[in-house]
Parts: structure tokens; C-alpha cells; sequence
């Protein structure tokens, strides 16, 4: 019968262990520490950008694998443990109770959902249970440890190839799913592989949230470099202390230094001090953010606009502020979200977007799944291609839901 | 960044934009933009606008037909906009369309760019 405590050590045994492994020695690191707590055949899967598929990650040296190397997120067991964020067992073959049972771990490091972790065990004690959990999470730190370098890892996530320009965001965007004491935070862009010119933002700073939604105008690579930059001098000035205001117009003039007044990025940038729940944001000419409360009213926060950072207006920055309440959504959201068209010249809409995210309340999903779902409906509207980036950053303030990224 | 592009069962026999440059007086120009203000077809405006952007001569660009604009199509107001500040021209902008209004008031162009609902409108020495 493994126990906790045996486990735990083995854990930090494994822990130091994974500073000499590459990433395709870690499925074997994952197998070696699990048969001591009487976990089996173990397999680590991970999901793609897009979070359509699970694929695993090879042992190296192991025999080729059967079948099960690919799973859909959608209609699998494998994939419902990863998208519920839980732990799901197979069921018992033949319906008979005790013997060997198949289990999925989401892989999550209470952040990012980043895969599944597969094990077999004839224990039937919610203590495996538990240390499969924190097998799970400890595989995800090793994961986010080792990918930033592996090429692997990056072709592994992939299901198209991507532009150059998608290339820099990826690595420029922060993960699309955050949860805290006080916020829970998803964003999804799309088209993942194509992306030109969209970009969002995010970073805690003691009890401040900072968020912000770029569009660079075009779709070209250019595009992608204007963002980047934007988002870049951005974090740049506001890490060196940079109020709003100060932090747009620093962006704007690293902008105009760059690409003269060819190129610029509308924006809102934003502030939320997530203690009080006092908002604040500025508005470079783009749309305005939505807030929904109680999950039935619904209104766009004004801010008067000052112009695109990088289009030299000479408009000066107002600053607005607004009290949030528990439970209150913030919607951050570029126009190619609402201004995808059908085949007939319809556009998505504002309100379709809105009413589909209070339809689909995080009661039900996890905010991250409520996106994903949107964009697929955003997607299916315009015959699955979108001719203008579409990114959302949706935020939530006290919902009670910080616990929803931790199986 | 865009606004949205007409419907498919426009006439696809139009070019797709028409810049009609016509003299009102000796300092007053008229600038007539027909159809997509785009990627492709923004430099056009600008091409057209460039050499009549001169000291204390007025520019009028009228956007009444303009059916699409995008961000290419804004700078292209945004470059004018500029080039008479500089120049000491005077530049407004006259009955923009609705997805033209959209994008201005949107960015906040608006706010630096003169926009008159109709040639009457427009004072003399604006």
C-alpha cells in the first residue's frame, strides 16, 4: 500500500533527478518514480496549441508505440480529464471491481493546462489517487522547465505550420489561462498559426492584475513586429514603474522611433487592483472594454480615445476608473471577434459575443473552455477562416473560481 | 485591424476605388473617394492628396462613398492629417460614410481631423 509520505520523498528525489533530463527523457524520469507508488505504464500527453488534440510524449529507446498515441480532446476520456481539469478513470473492463484500473491526470501547474498524465493501478485507495495528483503536478513544472529549448517540444504542440510572425507572438504571450487568489483570467487568439498583429498582456505585480489588448494595423509579418514591439516596451515601462498613461506614451514613442508613423497599435490598457477591485484602464483607439455583472448586465467602459500609439495625434490620455464587484467579468477583445463575417455579409456581433459569454457561465467551464467554445463559434460563423486576428481576454474579479486550473 | 468589407454581391465590375481630384476655387480643392480605402488601394488617396496639400490651400476629401476602410486606408487620412500640419494646409474631411465613421470615431481621429456633414458646412477659412 504506497504511502504519502514515501511518495513525497520520491518526488524530490524526482525533482532533482529532472535537472539532468531532457525532455524526451522525462516520460522514463515519470515511469521510474511512479511504479514506486504502484502507478504503471505510465504516459505523458500533451495538447496542442490549439487544444484539439493530445499527443504523447515518446519514451526514448521504448518500443514503438500501439495505437494510443493520439487522443481528441473532444470525445475522449483522456480528453475530458484534461478540459475538467480532473481525474478520470477508465471504466473497470468487464464492469468487474478490484484489479487493474487505467487513470487520466490533467497536467497543470494551477496555470496552464498542459497535458495528461496516463497511469495503471490495482489500488483502489484515494491516497494512489492523491499521489498521481501530485505526480501530475510535478510533471508539469518539469514540462514548463524544459520546453522553452526543445524543438521537439514546440513541432509536438503544433497541428499546422506556422508564419513567422505567429512564431514571435507565441513566444511572446503569456499563458492563456491564469488563476489567483483574487482573479481568474483566460485569453484565446486565433488564427493560432496566422496570427499578424493582435497580441494581449498580462502580469501580476503584488495585488495588481495589468492587462492589455494590442492590434497593430495590418496582417503582414510587419504587423507581428509592431505588435511585438508595442507589447515589449510596454512590459519594458511599466516594470520601470510607468503609470498607464505614461506607459502608452512611452510605447508610442519606442513606435515612432521604429516605423516612423507607417505602422501604429490601438490598445487598452488596464489595472485592476485586485484587493479592492478598483479598475483602471486607457483607451488607444480601440474597442472598449465590456464588463458583465451578474452574469446579466452588461456595458462597455467608457474612455474617451487617444488616439493609436504610433499615430502621433497629440491627444492626451484619460484615465477612467470603475469599482468592480465580486463575480464581475472584464471582456478585453480585438474587432476580429465581432466583425467576422458570414457568407452572406452578417458580422458576429458584439452582442452574440456577449451573450455567449453569459451563456456559457465558468458555473458550467472553466473560463478557458468558455473562450475556446466562443472562438469555435466565432470560427463555425465565418466557415472556419477569419481574415483579421481575433483575440479575447476575458478576466474575472472574486468569482470563486481560483480553484478551477488545480485537478 | 479593419472595418468590414462590403458584401459579396457588390458589383464586382468596379474598380475598386476612384479618386476624383476637382478644383472649387483657386485655394479650395475637392478630393471625391468612391469605394475601398484598403491595403491595396490606400496609396491612391495618398498619391492624389500629396501634391495639393499646399500653405493656406483647403483640402476637402470627400468619404460620403467610401464603402470600406481598413487601417491602411486610416493612415492614409492620419499621413494627410499630418502633412498639412506641417505644410499649413488646411484638410477636412466631408460626410465620411458610416464605416469610415465608425473607424474615426473608434481611434480617435476624429477628435484632431475637421469633419463637416456637407460642403455647405465647410466654412471658407477653415
Amino acid at each position: 500500500m504506497p504511502d504519502r509520505a514515501a511518495a513525497a520523498l520520491s518526488l524530490v528525489r524526482m525533482m532533482q533527478a529532472s535537472h539532468t533530463v531532457t525532455l524526451d527523457q522525462l516520460p522514463d524520469l515519470i515511469a521510474e518514480h511512479a511504479a514506486e507508488a504502484c502507478l504503471y505504464d505510465t504516459a505523458l500527453f500533451v495538447v496542442d496549441l490549439r487544444e484539439t488534440v493530445l499527443r504523447r510524449l515518446a519514451r526514448t529507446g521504448g518500443q514503438a508505440a500501439t495505437g494510443d498515441q493520439v487522443f481528441t480532446v473532444r470525445g475522449s476520456l483522456p480528453g475530458q480529464a484534461f478540459q475538467r481539469v480532473d481525474l478520470l478513470a477508465e471504466p473497470a473492463p468487464g464492469g468487474a471491481s478490484g484489479g487493474r484500473r487505467r487513470w487520466w491526470a490533467a497536467v497543470t501547474d494551477g496555470v496552464e493546462r498542459l497535458g495528461v498524465l496516463r497511469a495503471d493501478t490495482d489500488v483502489e485507495e484515494e491516497t494512489v489517487r492523491d499521489i498521481l495528483r501530485d505526480l501530475a503536478s510535478m510533471t508539469a513544472l518539469l514540462l514548463l522547465s524544459k520546453r522553452s529549448f526543445s524543438d521537439a517540444y514546440a513541432q509536438m504542440v503544433r497541428t499546422e505550420t506556422m508564419n513567422v510572425a505567429a512564431e514571435m507572438q507565441w513566444n511572446l504571450t503569456p499563458p492563456n489561462a491564469y488563476a489567483g487568489h483574487d482573479v481568474t483570467l483566460a485569453a484565446v487568439m486565433e488564427p493560432a498559426y496566422q496570427i499578424g498583429g493582435d497580441a494581449f498582456d498580462y502580469a501580476v505585480n503584488g495585488t495588481t492584475l495589468h492587462l492589455g489588448i494590442f492590434d497593430a494595423m495590418g496582417h503582414d509579418t510587419t504587423a507581428g513586429i509592431t505588435a511585438n514591439v508595442a507589447v515589449s516596451a510596454c512590459r519594458n515601462a511599466r516594470r520601470q514603474g510607468a503609470s498607464l498613461a505614461q506607459t502608452s506614451e512611452e510605447v508610442e514613442k519606442v513606435l515612432l522611433e521604429q516605423f516612423s508613423t507607417s505602422r501604429y497599435v490601438t490598445a487598452i490598457l488596464a489595472d485592476l487592483d485586485m484587493a479592492s477591485g478598483r479598475l483602471r484602464w486607457i483607451n488607444r483607439g480601440h474597442h472598449l472594454p465590456i464588463l458583465i455583472r451578474d452574469n446579466r448586465w452588461t456595458t462597455e467602459l467608457e474612455c474617451p480615445p487617444a488616439g493609436p500609439m504610433g499615430a502621433d495625434l497629440a491627444l492626451p490620455v484619460t484615465v477612467r476608473t470603475e469599482q468592480l464587484q465580486p463575480g464581475d467579468r472584464l471582456l478585453l477583445y480585438t474587432d476580429g471577434v465581432v466583425e467576422a463575417r458570414d457568407s452572406r455579409g452578417r458580422e458576429f456581433g458584439r452582442e452574440r459575443f456577449v451573450d455567449f459569454i453569459r451563456r456559457h457561465h465558468a458555473g458550467r467551464h472553466a473560463l478557458h473552455e468558455t473562450l475556446r467554445r466562443l472562438m469555435a463559434a466565432v470560427l463555425d460563423h465565418h466557415d472556419g477562416l477569419l481574415n483579421d486576428d481575433a483575440t479575447v481576454l476575458l478576466a474575472e474579479w472574486r468569482g470563486g473560481h481560483q480553484e478551477e486550473l488545480t485537478p | 485591424m479593419s472595418t468590414v468589407p462590403p458584401a459579396p454581391d457588390d458589383d464586382p465590375d468596379d474598380a475598386p476605388i476612384a479618386v476624383e481630384v476637382r478644383g472649387l476655387a483657386t485655394d479650395r480643392t475637392l478630393v471625391t473617394v468612391k469605394g475601398q480605402l484598403d491595403l491595396h488601394t490606400a496609396h491612391r488617396l495618398g498619391d492624389a492628396l500629396e501634391p495639393l496639400l499646399l500653405a493656406d490651400r483647403q483640402v476637402l476629401v470627400d468619404l460620403s462613398a467610401v464603402t470600406f476602410l481598413d487601417s491602411t486606408g486610416l493612415t492614409a487620412l492620419i499621413h494627410a492629417h499630418r502633412t498639412s500640419r506641417t505644410t499649413d494646409a488646411r484638410l477636412a474631411l466631408i460626410a465620411p460614410s458610416p464605416p469610415v465613421r465608425q473607424m474615426l470615431h473608434l481611434t480617435g481621429v476624429d477628435r484632431v481631423v475637421n469633419t463637416y456633414p456637407s460642403l455647405d458646412a465647410v466654412p471658407h477659412r477653415a
